[in-house]
């Protein structure tokens, strides 16, 4: 799966948020806020193609959590993101 | 899903910032001060570039822009443009303007974008033609709201 065109990272206030971006549109009336874990899962995802595997395997090589802790994480993570529309197959 | 509040001066300056560019940019709406035309913390309103390089047209009395003033950024609706500072009011405020010069003046609504309901184009001659009778009125404003938001928005703002 991969994440859809005209969605970026900005930071604001400190803060990691995406928001949809057309190519002469940004839409700040909806903002999606990442925590850190999530904005270094969202830089990996934005790099091509991915897979919750693939993710999982990142986020053990940065941060020190347990295998199934991070799949399941992982797992909820990526159905919210497909929930709001944010990745594709 | 949680509300995420963003300090407003630092959003802004990046609202401001990508009209510059001459990027078109969607902001949700907060306040009573334009109402009945538009709801805070319901609308949207997309805004068009009126400063930088990105500029694509001058104001006209109606529009309704994004300015700053006073150290605020407001969103109201022009009264008069031709002065060197423009005259400018919000349309639930019964008394009261601001005058900020040009380059105060950032962007333009395009469009009103409300919930679950098609964008809608505030400069139609119908809806001109209301807002030129409800100036009309203003007067009377401070009532007509009064009964506006008891009749056609109850419990709201309180």
């Amino acid at each position: 799966m991969k994440i859809k065109k005209g969605f970026v990272l900005r930071t604001i206030c400190g803060q990691n948020v995406i928001s949809g971006e057309g190519l002469d549109q940004v839409n700040f009336s909806k903002l999606i806020s990442l925590n850190d874990t999530a904005t270094f899962l969202w830089k990996a995802a934005q790099e091509g193609d991915f897979t919750e595997e693939a993710l999982v395997s990142r986020l053990l090589d940065e941060y020190e959590v347990e295998k199934e802790v991070a799949e399941k994480d992982i797992h909820a993570m990526i159905s919210q993101w497909r929930e709001l529309g944010l990745v594709e197959d | 899903m949680e509300k995420l509040i963003i300090n407003n001066d630092i959003l802004f300056s990046k609202v401001v910032e990508l009209l510059r560019e001459g990027k078109t940019v969607t902001i949700p709406v907060k306040g009573v001060s334009m109402l009945p035309f538009i709801k805070g913390e319901r609308d949207s309103v997309e805004l068009e570039s009126l400063c930088g390089a990105g500029a694509g047209r001058s104001v006209s009395r109606g529009d309704i822009v994004l300015f700053r003033y006073a150290g605020r950024y407001i969103l109201h609706r022009v009264l008069d443009p031709s002065g060197e500072k423009i005259v400018i009011r919000g349309d639930g405020v019964p008394e009261g303007c601001e005058y900020p010069s040009r380059e105060e003046v950032f962007g333009r609504v395009k469009r009103i974008i409300k919930k679950g309901e098609r964008p809608v184009d505030p400069y139609t001659g119908g809806r001109m033609a209301v807002w030129r009778i409800w100036e009309l009125m203003r007067p009377l404003r401070r009532y007509m709201l009064a009964l506006y938001r008891r009749l056609v928005w109850p419990g709201f703002c309180r």
